[in-house]
């Protein structure tokens, strides 16, 4: 394996401060073999696990171009569809305004 | 610099009891990366001592087992995301957590693309609960 940056586990991470509850849950139950509680997926759950899969996709994207293109400017495109996609989520009702709000500051920031 | 990845994402958990990696994962794990099913990104120790104490550690320093394994660390975990994985984990344990793209899925995932879709969700199943199911559809 390469070393990376050597600066150290500083940065946002990836798993996010909204889906690590989720995450850490979903660990626990996993380990701790309690599959009923897995299949107790309700729409809570399936809005959280939708929300990861973003933020994680949003994290990996941006930190991604900025480790691989530092001069270039993030693609339009991707921010547009990013964008468009937390428009669908909180249309839909998965995400609150107020967690769509945060999602898009996140991502203009 | 690695490219930007533009398959899924995901990362994994794999723990081991005592204080040690289960060594005989490596070359498992270097043959997933050099049939290019997965590329690694990122990668990570996690120990859990018999009294509940949380340590991080970097896989270069904790085993020599993984030197020939292929791949990045990135360190795009953070410092916050080992912690929150370390609240679920039991006592006397140690854990990899590895942040893997899954190349196996780009061609499919530039298809969906291509053809205009885009991936809603997606999700592991576990095994136990798929047998749950079965049998509960023939019951």
């Amino acid at each position: 394996m390469r070393r990376g940056f050597g600066r150290g586990r500083r940065g946002p991470g990836l798993l996010g401060t909204m889906a690590r509850t989720a995450v850490v849950a979903g660990t626990a139950s996993a380990v701790a073999g309690k599959v009923a509680a897995a299949q107790e997926a309700g729409a809570a759950q399936e809005k959280t696990r939708i929300q990861t899969e973003v933020e994680t996709q949003v994290a990996d994207a941006l930190r991604a171009e900025a480790a691989a293109a530092p001069a270039a400017a993030p693609s339009v495109d991707d921010l547009y569809a990013q964008l468009t996609k937390l428009g669908e989520l909180r249309e839909t009702g998965l995400l609150t305004e107020a967690e769509f709000a945060q999602q898009k500051a996140r991502l203009l920031r | 610099m690695p490219s930007a990845p533009d398959a899924p994402v995901e990362w994994v958990a794999i723990t081991f009891p005592g204080t040690t990696l289960g060594a005989g994962v490596a070359a498992p794990l270097a043959e997933l990366v050099d049939a290019k099913t997965v590329r690694l990104l990122d990668a990570a120790v996690v120990h859990k001592a018999a009294d509940g104490t949380v340590t991080e550690g970097e896989l270069a320093d904790e085993s020599t087992a993984f030197d020939d394994v292929d791949g990045d660390v990135l360190e795009l975990l953070s410092h916050d995301d080992l912690q929150a994985i370390a609240e679920s984990l039991e006592n006397d344990t140690t854990t990899l957590v590895l942040v893997w793209e899954n190349l196996w899925a780009s061609g499919f995932a530039d298809a969906v693309r291509t053809h205009g879709g885009s991936v809603l969700a997606y999700d592991r199943v576990l095994p136990a609960a798929v047998a749950a199911a079965l049998d509960g559809g023939r019951s």
